[in-house]
Protein backbone atom coordinates (compact mmCIF):
# COMPACT_ATOMS: atom_id res chain seq x y z
CA UNK A 1 0.00 0.00 0.00
CA UNK A 2 1.35 3.24 -1.19
CA UNK A 3 1.04 6.77 0.98
CA UNK A 4 -1.37 8.62 -0.48
CA UNK A 5 -2.55 12.45 0.00
CA UNK A 6 -4.76 13.21 2.48
CA UNK A 7 -3.10 11.08 5.17
CA UNK A 8 -1.90 12.94 8.27
CA UNK A 9 2.03 12.89 9.05
CA UNK A 10 1.34 10.10 11.90
CA UNK A 11 -0.27 7.69 9.59
CA UNK A 12 2.16 8.25 6.99
CA UNK A 13 5.16 7.68 9.01
CA UNK A 14 3.48 4.36 10.18
CA UNK A 15 3.18 3.43 6.77
CA UNK A 16 6.57 4.40 5.60
CA UNK A 17 8.32 2.21 8.89
CA UNK A 18 8.40 5.38 11.15
CA UNK A 19 11.70 5.16 13.53
CA UNK A 20 14.35 7.76 13.58
CA UNK A 21 15.60 6.73 9.39
CA UNK A 22 12.29 8.02 8.07
CA UNK A 23 12.71 11.44 10.60
CA UNK A 24 15.89 12.59 9.90
CA UNK A 25 14.89 11.75 6.01
CA UNK A 26 11.45 14.21 6.50
CA UNK A 27 12.41 16.57 3.86
CA UNK A 28 11.36 17.09 0.34
CA UNK A 29 12.10 13.38 -0.56
CA UNK A 30 9.40 12.43 2.01
CA UNK A 31 7.08 15.17 1.45
CA UNK A 32 7.22 14.57 -2.27
CA UNK A 33 6.80 10.69 -0.72
CA UNK A 34 3.48 11.23 0.70
CA UNK A 35 1.92 11.15 -2.73
CA UNK A 36 4.07 8.60 -4.37
CA UNK A 37 2.70 8.69 -7.96
CA UNK A 38 3.53 12.75 -8.16
CA UNK A 39 6.90 14.10 -7.95
CA UNK A 40 8.78 16.75 -9.55
CA UNK A 41 10.45 15.46 -12.71
CA UNK A 42 14.37 14.77 -12.90
CA UNK A 43 14.48 16.25 -16.50
CA UNK A 44 15.21 19.34 -16.47
CA UNK A 45 13.37 20.36 -19.78
CA UNK A 46 9.87 20.21 -17.72
CA UNK A 47 11.32 23.23 -16.39
CA UNK A 48 12.99 25.55 -19.19
CA UNK A 49 12.82 25.87 -22.60
CA UNK A 50 15.35 28.25 -24.62
CA UNK A 51 14.42 29.90 -27.51
CA UNK A 52 16.75 30.46 -30.42
CA UNK A 53 16.93 33.60 -29.33
CA UNK A 54 18.17 33.03 -26.37
CA UNK A 55 14.67 33.89 -23.74
CA UNK A 56 14.54 31.14 -21.11
CA UNK A 57 11.15 29.81 -20.19
CA UNK A 58 10.49 28.88 -17.01
CA UNK A 59 7.82 26.93 -16.16
CA UNK A 60 6.85 25.96 -12.65
CA UNK A 61 3.27 25.37 -10.87
CA UNK A 62 4.36 27.67 -7.98
CA UNK A 63 2.21 30.48 -8.47
CA UNK A 64 2.71 34.17 -7.97
CA UNK A 65 -0.01 35.90 -5.35
CA UNK A 66 2.08 38.91 -3.57
CA UNK A 67 4.64 36.88 -2.03
CA UNK A 68 7.10 37.32 -4.92
CA UNK A 69 7.29 33.90 -6.18
CA UNK A 70 7.23 34.90 -10.19
CA UNK A 71 10.81 36.66 -8.97
CA UNK A 72 12.38 34.25 -7.07
CA UNK A 73 11.86 31.35 -9.10
CA UNK A 74 12.95 32.89 -12.17
CA UNK A 75 16.44 34.25 -10.06
CA UNK A 76 17.18 30.51 -9.12
CA UNK A 77 17.15 29.79 -12.63
CA UNK A 78 19.32 32.72 -13.75
CA UNK A 79 21.52 32.04 -10.92
CA UNK A 80 22.22 28.43 -12.02
CA UNK A 81 21.66 28.34 -15.59
CA UNK A 82 24.01 31.62 -15.93
CA UNK A 83 21.69 33.59 -18.28
CA UNK A 84 20.58 37.23 -17.17
CA UNK A 85 17.34 37.88 -15.11
CA UNK A 86 15.83 40.22 -17.92
CA UNK A 87 16.13 36.90 -20.42
CA UNK A 88 13.53 35.23 -18.57
CA UNK A 89 10.32 34.50 -18.85
CA UNK A 90 7.99 32.83 -16.10
CA UNK A 91 5.02 30.37 -17.27
CA UNK A 92 3.33 29.64 -13.95
CA UNK A 93 0.61 27.48 -12.74
CA UNK A 94 -0.69 26.62 -16.27
CA UNK A 95 -1.81 22.91 -15.63
CA UNK A 96 -1.29 22.19 -18.94
CA UNK A 97 2.69 23.30 -19.20
CA UNK A 98 4.28 23.39 -15.98
CA UNK A 99 5.37 20.28 -13.75
CA UNK A 100 2.88 18.77 -11.45
CA UNK A 101 3.01 20.78 -8.02
CA UNK A 102 0.88 20.11 -4.87
CA UNK A 103 0.04 23.81 -4.70
CA UNK A 104 1.38 27.39 -3.44
CA UNK A 105 1.29 27.02 0.20
CA UNK A 106 3.16 26.59 3.57
CA UNK A 107 5.99 28.59 2.31
CA UNK A 108 7.68 25.63 0.18
CA UNK A 109 8.02 27.31 -2.73
CA UNK A 110 11.55 28.24 -1.78
CA UNK A 111 12.96 25.44 0.07
CA UNK A 112 10.91 22.60 -1.57
CA UNK A 113 10.36 23.31 -4.54
CA UNK A 114 13.50 25.78 -5.20
CA UNK A 115 16.00 22.91 -5.09
CA UNK A 116 14.36 20.75 -7.76
CA UNK A 117 14.10 24.15 -9.98
CA UNK A 118 18.01 24.86 -9.27
CA UNK A 119 19.36 21.62 -10.33
CA UNK A 120 17.30 21.48 -13.25
CA UNK A 121 19.02 24.59 -14.32
CA UNK A 122 22.20 23.74 -12.87
CA UNK A 123 21.62 20.22 -14.77
CA UNK A 124 20.56 22.24 -18.05
CA UNK A 125 24.23 24.55 -17.79
CA UNK A 126 25.95 21.43 -17.54
CA UNK A 127 24.39 19.86 -20.57
CA UNK A 128 24.64 23.17 -22.70
CA UNK A 129 28.54 23.31 -21.42
CA UNK A 130 29.13 20.00 -22.72
CA UNK A 131 27.56 20.86 -25.46
CA UNK A 132 29.34 23.79 -26.62
CA UNK A 133 32.75 21.87 -24.95
CA UNK A 134 31.98 19.92 -28.15
CA UNK A 135 31.08 22.21 -30.75
CA UNK A 136 34.31 25.05 -29.61
CA UNK A 137 36.86 21.94 -29.35
CA UNK A 138 38.23 22.73 -25.91
CA UNK A 139 37.66 20.79 -22.82
CA UNK A 140 35.06 21.76 -20.34
CA UNK A 141 37.16 23.94 -17.49
CA UNK A 142 38.14 25.84 -20.24
CA UNK A 143 34.75 27.88 -20.58
CA UNK A 144 32.76 30.21 -18.98
CA UNK A 145 29.66 31.42 -19.20
CA UNK A 146 27.97 33.86 -18.93
CA UNK A 147 24.63 35.59 -19.38
CA UNK A 148 23.52 32.47 -21.73
CA UNK A 149 27.05 32.59 -23.41
CA UNK A 150 30.00 29.85 -23.32
CA UNK A 151 32.88 31.52 -24.16
CA UNK A 152 36.47 30.05 -24.13
CA UNK A 153 38.67 31.68 -21.41
CA UNK A 154 41.11 34.62 -22.58
CA UNK A 155 39.54 33.91 -26.07
CA UNK A 156 36.28 36.57 -25.95
CA UNK A 157 35.73 35.38 -29.94
CA UNK A 158 35.37 31.91 -29.27
CA UNK A 159 32.23 31.47 -28.18
CA UNK A 160 28.45 30.00 -28.58
CA UNK A 161 25.26 31.35 -27.29
CA UNK A 162 22.63 28.62 -25.31
CA UNK A 163 20.02 29.66 -27.68
CA UNK A 164 22.89 28.78 -31.02
CA UNK A 165 23.42 25.24 -28.74
CA UNK A 166 19.43 24.70 -27.87
CA UNK A 167 17.97 25.91 -31.18
CA UNK A 168 14.72 26.12 -29.15
CA UNK A 169 13.85 22.05 -29.17
CA UNK A 170 14.23 20.02 -26.03
CA UNK A 171 17.68 19.00 -25.31
CA UNK A 172 18.03 14.84 -25.27
CA UNK A 173 22.15 14.93 -24.42
CA UNK A 174 22.56 13.10 -21.62
CA UNK A 175 25.00 13.86 -19.45
CA UNK A 176 26.54 11.36 -16.60
CA UNK A 177 27.54 13.89 -14.01
CA UNK A 178 25.05 15.27 -11.60
CA UNK A 179 25.57 19.30 -11.67
CA UNK A 180 26.54 20.87 -8.23
CA UNK A 181 24.45 23.48 -7.34
CA UNK A 182 26.34 27.24 -6.97
CA UNK A 183 27.55 27.61 -3.37
CA UNK A 184 25.69 30.69 -1.61
CA UNK A 185 29.60 32.65 -1.97
CA UNK A 186 29.57 32.49 -5.54
CA UNK A 187 25.99 34.23 -5.44
CA UNK A 188 25.30 36.96 -8.06
CA UNK A 189 21.36 37.15 -8.95
CA UNK A 190 19.67 34.78 -5.60
CA UNK A 191 19.83 37.04 -2.33
CA UNK A 192 19.47 40.12 -4.63
CA UNK A 193 16.43 42.62 -4.32
CA UNK A 194 15.48 42.98 -8.11
CA UNK A 195 12.69 45.07 -8.95
CA UNK A 196 9.63 41.83 -9.54
CA UNK A 197 9.02 40.72 -12.47
CA UNK A 198 5.51 41.63 -11.93
CA UNK A 199 5.19 44.80 -11.17
CA UNK A 200 5.02 46.47 -14.69
CA UNK A 201 1.69 44.38 -15.39
CA UNK A 202 0.59 45.18 -11.42
CA UNK A 203 1.16 49.33 -11.66
CA UNK A 204 -0.49 49.09 -15.24
CA UNK A 205 -3.73 47.31 -14.27
CA UNK A 206 -2.92 44.86 -17.00
CA UNK A 207 -2.66 41.81 -14.56
CA UNK A 208 -5.24 39.52 -14.36
CA UNK A 209 -6.63 38.53 -11.16
CA UNK A 210 -9.04 35.73 -10.64
CA UNK A 211 -12.23 38.27 -10.98
CA UNK A 212 -10.70 39.67 -13.63
CA UNK A 213 -10.76 36.66 -16.09
CA UNK A 214 -13.85 35.95 -18.26
CA UNK A 215 -14.33 32.65 -20.14
CA UNK A 216 -17.10 31.82 -21.83
CA UNK A 217 -20.18 30.91 -20.07
CA UNK A 218 -18.89 31.35 -17.05
CA UNK A 219 -21.41 32.42 -14.34
CA UNK A 220 -20.71 34.42 -10.96
CA UNK A 221 -22.03 33.18 -7.65
CA UNK A 222 -22.72 35.24 -4.85
CA UNK A 223 -23.97 33.26 -1.46
CA UNK A 224 -26.67 33.82 1.15
CA UNK A 225 -24.57 34.77 4.06
CA UNK A 226 -26.19 33.82 7.71
CA UNK A 227 -26.43 36.67 9.74
CA UNK A 228 -24.43 34.79 12.30
CA UNK A 229 -22.24 31.72 13.37
CA UNK A 230 -25.25 28.89 14.24
CA UNK A 231 -27.99 30.39 12.23
CA UNK A 232 -30.41 28.09 10.42
CA UNK A 233 -32.70 29.27 7.91
CA UNK A 234 -36.20 29.31 8.37
CA UNK A 235 -38.50 30.98 5.75
CA UNK A 236 -36.48 31.99 1.90
CA UNK A 237 -38.28 33.72 -0.73
CA UNK A 238 -36.68 33.68 -3.88
CA UNK A 239 -39.49 34.83 -6.07
CA UNK A 240 -38.01 38.45 -6.93
CA UNK A 241 -34.71 36.55 -7.83
CA UNK A 242 -36.26 34.34 -9.98
CA UNK A 243 -38.07 36.78 -11.98
CA UNK A 244 -34.44 38.27 -13.03
CA UNK A 245 -33.27 37.56 -16.37
CA UNK A 246 -30.20 35.36 -16.13
CA UNK A 247 -30.55 34.74 -12.77
CA UNK A 248 -30.47 31.20 -11.27
CA UNK A 249 -30.42 30.08 -7.48
CA UNK A 250 -29.21 27.34 -6.01
CA UNK A 251 -30.19 25.53 -2.74
CA UNK A 252 -29.01 23.24 -0.70
CA UNK A 253 -30.53 22.59 2.89
CA UNK A 254 -29.15 26.04 4.31
CA UNK A 255 -26.53 26.72 1.69
CA UNK A 256 -28.10 29.09 -1.13
CA UNK A 257 -26.16 30.99 -4.14
CA UNK A 258 -27.45 33.46 -6.85
CA UNK A 259 -25.58 33.18 -10.07
CA UNK A 260 -25.78 35.41 -13.02
CA UNK A 261 -23.02 35.88 -16.07
CA UNK A 262 -22.02 39.46 -14.15
CA UNK A 263 -21.30 39.82 -10.85
CA UNK A 264 -23.41 42.97 -10.50
CA UNK A 265 -26.18 41.01 -11.63
CA UNK A 266 -25.68 38.13 -9.31
CA UNK A 267 -25.10 40.97 -6.20
CA UNK A 268 -28.65 42.14 -7.16
CA UNK A 269 -29.87 39.04 -7.15
CA UNK A 270 -28.45 38.45 -3.54
CA UNK A 271 -29.97 41.75 -2.36
CA UNK A 272 -33.01 40.87 -3.11
CA UNK A 273 -33.85 37.53 -1.23
CA UNK A 274 -35.61 37.40 1.91
CA UNK A 275 -34.32 35.07 4.45
CA UNK A 276 -35.56 34.48 7.45
CA UNK A 277 -32.96 32.57 10.43
CA UNK A 278 -33.50 31.14 13.47
CA UNK A 279 -30.52 32.82 15.84
CA UNK A 280 -29.34 31.28 18.15
CA UNK A 281 -28.88 32.75 21.48
CA UNK A 282 -25.24 34.58 21.87
CA UNK A 283 -23.16 33.29 24.55
CA UNK A 284 -20.25 35.49 24.30
CA UNK A 285 -20.13 39.26 23.70
CA UNK A 286 -17.33 41.78 23.62
CA UNK A 287 -16.84 41.52 26.83
CA UNK A 288 -16.47 37.79 27.03
CA UNK A 289 -14.57 36.79 23.67
CA UNK A 290 -11.21 37.17 25.14
CA UNK A 291 -11.63 34.86 27.92
CA UNK A 292 -13.68 32.48 25.86
CA UNK A 293 -11.11 31.84 23.51
CA UNK A 294 -8.18 31.28 25.98
CA UNK A 295 -9.98 29.30 28.14
CA UNK A 296 -10.67 26.51 25.27
CA UNK A 297 -7.85 26.87 23.04
CA UNK A 298 -6.25 23.85 21.71
CA UNK A 299 -2.65 22.48 23.05
CA UNK A 300 0.38 23.55 20.87
CA UNK A 301 2.09 20.48 21.84
CA UNK A 302 -0.80 17.90 22.70
CA UNK A 303 -0.85 15.22 20.50
CA UNK A 304 -3.16 14.34 19.27
CA UNK A 305 -4.48 17.52 19.39
CA UNK A 306 -7.34 18.14 22.20
CA UNK A 307 -9.51 20.52 23.27
CA UNK A 308 -9.42 21.92 26.61
CA UNK A 309 -10.38 24.03 29.05
CA UNK A 310 -6.96 25.57 30.72
CA UNK A 311 -7.56 28.37 32.42
CA UNK A 312 -10.64 29.32 34.80
CA UNK A 313 -12.15 32.29 33.96
CA UNK A 314 -9.98 35.26 35.43
CA UNK A 315 -10.31 39.17 36.22
CA UNK A 316 -8.51 41.36 34.04
CA UNK A 317 -6.67 42.43 36.68
CA UNK A 318 -5.49 39.58 38.45
CA UNK A 319 -4.18 37.87 34.66
CA UNK A 320 -2.24 41.26 34.14
CA UNK A 321 -0.55 40.20 37.78
CA UNK A 322 -0.01 36.53 36.85
CA UNK A 323 1.40 37.23 33.50
CA UNK A 324 4.79 36.56 34.14
CA UNK A 325 4.49 33.88 35.88
CA UNK A 326 2.26 31.47 33.47
CA UNK A 327 2.07 27.88 34.34
CA UNK A 328 3.25 25.17 31.99
CA UNK A 329 0.98 24.75 29.61
CA UNK A 330 -0.65 27.70 28.99
CA UNK A 331 -1.52 28.18 25.19
CA UNK A 332 0.87 30.16 23.36
CA UNK A 333 -1.35 30.87 20.59
CA UNK A 334 -4.70 29.68 19.17
CA UNK A 335 -4.41 26.91 16.15
CA UNK A 336 -4.06 22.99 15.72
CA UNK A 337 -1.23 21.54 16.69
CA UNK A 338 -0.44 20.18 13.38
CA UNK A 339 0.45 23.12 11.44
CA UNK A 340 4.49 22.92 11.47
CA UNK B 1 -33.06 54.64 -14.96
CA UNK B 2 -32.29 53.41 -18.87
CA UNK B 3 -30.43 56.18 -20.12
CA UNK B 4 -27.75 57.43 -22.57
CA UNK B 5 -24.67 57.91 -20.58
CA UNK B 6 -22.02 59.79 -22.20
CA UNK B 7 -18.34 60.59 -20.73
CA UNK B 8 -15.03 60.88 -21.77
CA UNK B 9 -13.16 57.74 -20.52
CA UNK B 10 -9.16 58.12 -20.75
CA UNK B 11 -9.72 60.71 -23.46
CA UNK B 12 -12.10 58.56 -25.68
CA UNK B 13 -15.45 59.32 -26.01
CA UNK B 14 -17.73 56.21 -24.80
CA UNK B 15 -21.55 56.06 -24.96
CA UNK B 16 -23.64 53.27 -22.72
CA UNK B 17 -27.03 52.79 -23.16
CA UNK B 18 -27.99 51.28 -19.12
CA UNK B 19 -29.11 51.56 -15.95
CA UNK B 20 -28.42 55.38 -14.71
CA UNK B 21 -28.09 54.26 -11.38
CA UNK B 22 -25.39 51.39 -11.60
CA UNK B 23 -22.22 52.00 -10.55
CA UNK B 24 -19.11 53.38 -12.66
CA UNK B 25 -16.99 50.13 -11.34
CA UNK B 26 -18.84 47.97 -12.97
CA UNK B 27 -19.83 49.67 -16.23
CA UNK B 28 -15.74 49.59 -16.06
CA UNK B 29 -15.11 46.07 -15.34
CA UNK B 30 -18.39 44.51 -17.46
CA UNK B 31 -19.73 47.21 -20.00
CA UNK B 32 -16.11 48.30 -20.85
CA UNK B 33 -13.62 45.49 -20.09
CA UNK B 34 -11.34 47.52 -17.74
CA UNK B 35 -10.61 45.40 -15.11
CA UNK B 36 -7.52 47.36 -13.80
CA UNK B 37 -9.72 48.65 -11.32
CA UNK B 38 -10.42 46.65 -8.64
CA UNK B 39 -13.78 45.27 -7.14
CA UNK B 40 -13.16 44.87 -3.39
CA UNK B 41 -15.35 45.84 -0.32
CA UNK B 42 -17.65 47.62 -2.32
CA UNK B 43 -18.84 50.13 0.36
CA UNK B 44 -16.37 53.09 -0.23
CA UNK B 45 -14.36 52.03 2.19
CA UNK B 46 -10.69 50.35 0.93
CA UNK B 47 -10.12 52.64 -2.16
CA UNK B 48 -8.86 49.91 -4.85
CA UNK B 49 -11.77 51.12 -7.10
CA UNK B 50 -10.30 54.52 -6.95
CA UNK B 51 -10.28 56.07 -10.46
CA UNK B 52 -10.71 59.87 -11.44
CA UNK B 53 -13.34 61.79 -12.41
CA UNK B 54 -13.64 65.77 -13.36
CA UNK B 55 -10.32 65.83 -11.47
CA UNK B 56 -11.16 64.10 -8.25
CA UNK B 57 -10.34 60.46 -6.92
CA UNK B 58 -13.41 58.91 -6.45
CA UNK B 59 -14.15 55.54 -5.48
CA UNK B 60 -16.05 53.96 -8.48
CA UNK B 61 -18.06 51.33 -6.36
CA UNK B 62 -20.11 53.98 -4.73
CA UNK B 63 -20.17 56.65 -7.86
CA UNK B 64 -23.49 56.30 -10.13
CA UNK B 65 -23.27 56.28 -13.71
CA UNK B 66 -25.13 59.25 -13.88
CA UNK B 67 -22.94 61.52 -11.83
CA UNK B 68 -20.26 61.26 -14.44
CA UNK B 69 -21.92 62.37 -17.61
CA UNK B 70 -20.31 64.64 -19.68
CA UNK B 71 -17.27 64.26 -17.29
CA UNK B 72 -13.93 63.07 -17.89
CA UNK B 73 -12.91 59.91 -16.15
CA UNK B 74 -9.35 58.45 -15.90
CA UNK B 75 -8.20 54.93 -15.20
CA UNK B 76 -5.11 52.90 -14.16
CA UNK B 77 -5.05 51.87 -17.78
CA UNK B 78 -4.59 55.67 -19.32
CA UNK B 79 -1.79 56.50 -16.62
CA UNK B 80 0.90 55.10 -18.78
CA UNK B 81 1.31 57.02 -21.75
CA UNK B 82 2.91 55.84 -25.44
CA UNK B 83 4.16 52.79 -23.92
CA UNK B 84 5.81 54.85 -21.09
CA UNK B 85 5.19 54.30 -17.57
CA UNK B 86 4.04 57.20 -15.34
CA UNK B 87 6.83 58.70 -12.77
CA UNK B 88 4.78 57.44 -9.87
CA UNK B 89 4.21 53.73 -11.60
CA UNK B 90 7.95 53.94 -11.96
CA UNK B 91 8.63 54.58 -8.34
CA UNK B 92 6.10 51.76 -7.50
CA UNK B 93 7.96 49.74 -8.89
CA UNK B 94 11.32 50.85 -7.72
CA UNK B 95 10.69 50.67 -4.44
CA UNK B 96 8.34 47.50 -4.52
CA UNK B 97 5.43 49.19 -3.33
CA UNK B 98 3.47 46.17 -3.61
CA UNK B 99 3.02 42.89 -3.10
CA UNK B 100 0.00 41.17 -4.34
CA UNK B 101 -0.85 44.55 -6.50
CA UNK B 102 -4.66 44.47 -5.54
CA UNK B 103 -4.50 47.87 -4.01
CA UNK B 104 -2.31 49.21 -6.53
CA UNK B 105 -4.37 50.53 -9.38
CA UNK B 106 -5.96 52.41 -6.66
CA UNK B 107 -3.11 53.71 -4.46
CA UNK B 108 -1.26 55.24 -7.84
CA UNK B 109 -4.67 57.10 -9.04
CA UNK B 110 -5.20 58.54 -5.52
CA UNK B 111 -1.30 59.28 -5.57
CA UNK B 112 -1.59 60.82 -8.84
CA UNK B 113 -4.58 63.42 -8.13
CA UNK B 114 -2.78 63.89 -4.80
CA UNK B 115 0.23 65.21 -5.98
CA UNK B 116 -1.09 67.48 -9.02
CA UNK B 117 -2.52 69.42 -6.19
CA UNK B 118 0.12 69.01 -3.62
CA UNK B 119 3.83 68.61 -5.64
CA UNK B 120 5.71 69.11 -2.90
CA UNK B 121 4.12 67.39 -0.07
CA UNK B 122 5.75 66.64 3.36
CA UNK B 123 5.80 63.46 4.27
CA UNK B 124 3.41 63.58 6.76
CA UNK B 125 0.47 64.94 4.23
CA UNK B 126 1.33 61.76 2.24
CA UNK B 127 0.60 59.59 4.97
CA UNK B 128 -2.50 61.58 5.77
CA UNK B 129 -3.91 61.72 2.53
CA UNK B 130 -3.29 57.73 2.06
CA UNK B 131 -4.58 56.66 5.01
CA UNK B 132 -8.16 56.14 3.48
CA UNK B 133 -6.47 53.64 0.62
CA UNK B 134 -6.05 49.83 2.43
CA UNK B 135 -3.34 47.53 1.78
CA UNK B 136 -3.85 44.30 3.07
CA UNK B 137 -0.39 43.39 2.19
CA UNK B 138 1.22 45.96 4.48
CA UNK B 139 3.02 47.85 1.57
CA UNK B 140 2.16 51.33 3.40
CA UNK B 141 6.00 52.19 4.21
CA UNK B 142 6.90 51.48 0.62
CA UNK B 143 3.91 53.51 -0.59
CA UNK B 144 4.66 56.57 1.04
CA UNK B 145 8.22 56.12 -0.13
CA UNK B 146 7.24 55.52 -3.67
CA UNK B 147 5.10 58.53 -3.93
CA UNK B 148 7.68 60.87 -2.31
CA UNK B 149 10.04 59.97 -4.81
CA UNK B 150 7.95 60.60 -7.48
CA UNK B 151 6.41 64.00 -6.06
CA UNK B 152 8.89 67.51 -6.52
CA UNK B 153 9.41 67.73 -3.35
CA UNK B 154 13.46 68.60 -2.82
CA UNK B 155 15.41 66.14 -1.51
CA UNK B 156 13.13 63.07 -2.29
CA UNK B 157 12.87 62.77 -5.86
CA UNK B 158 14.50 59.40 -7.64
Amino acid sequence: MSPSRGLDRRAFLELAGGGVVVLVALGPAALRAQDARRVYPEDFNAYLVIGENGRVTVFSGKIEMGQGAMTSQAQMVAEELGVELASIDMVLGDTDRCPWDMGTFGSLTTRMFGPALRAAAAQARLVLTTLAARKLGVSQDRLVVKAGRVTVAGEPNRAVSYGELSKGARITQVVDDKAVLRAASEFRVMGASPPRLDAPEKVTGAAKYAADIRIPGMLYARILRPPMHGATLLRLDTAVAEQLPGITVIRHDDLVAVLHADPESAATALASLKADWRLPEAKLDQDSIFEHIVAYAWVRDAEPPRLVALLPPVEPAASAAQGAQAAPGTPLGIGLNNDR
Amino acid sequence: MKSSIQFALNGWPVTLNTDDDRMLLWALRTDLELTGTKYACGEGICGACTVVVAGKAVRSCRTALKTVAGKEVLTIECLARDGKLHALQQAFIEHGAFQCGYCTSGMLLTAYVFLRENPKPLREAIVAHMERNLCRCGAHQRIVEAIASASQAPGTSS
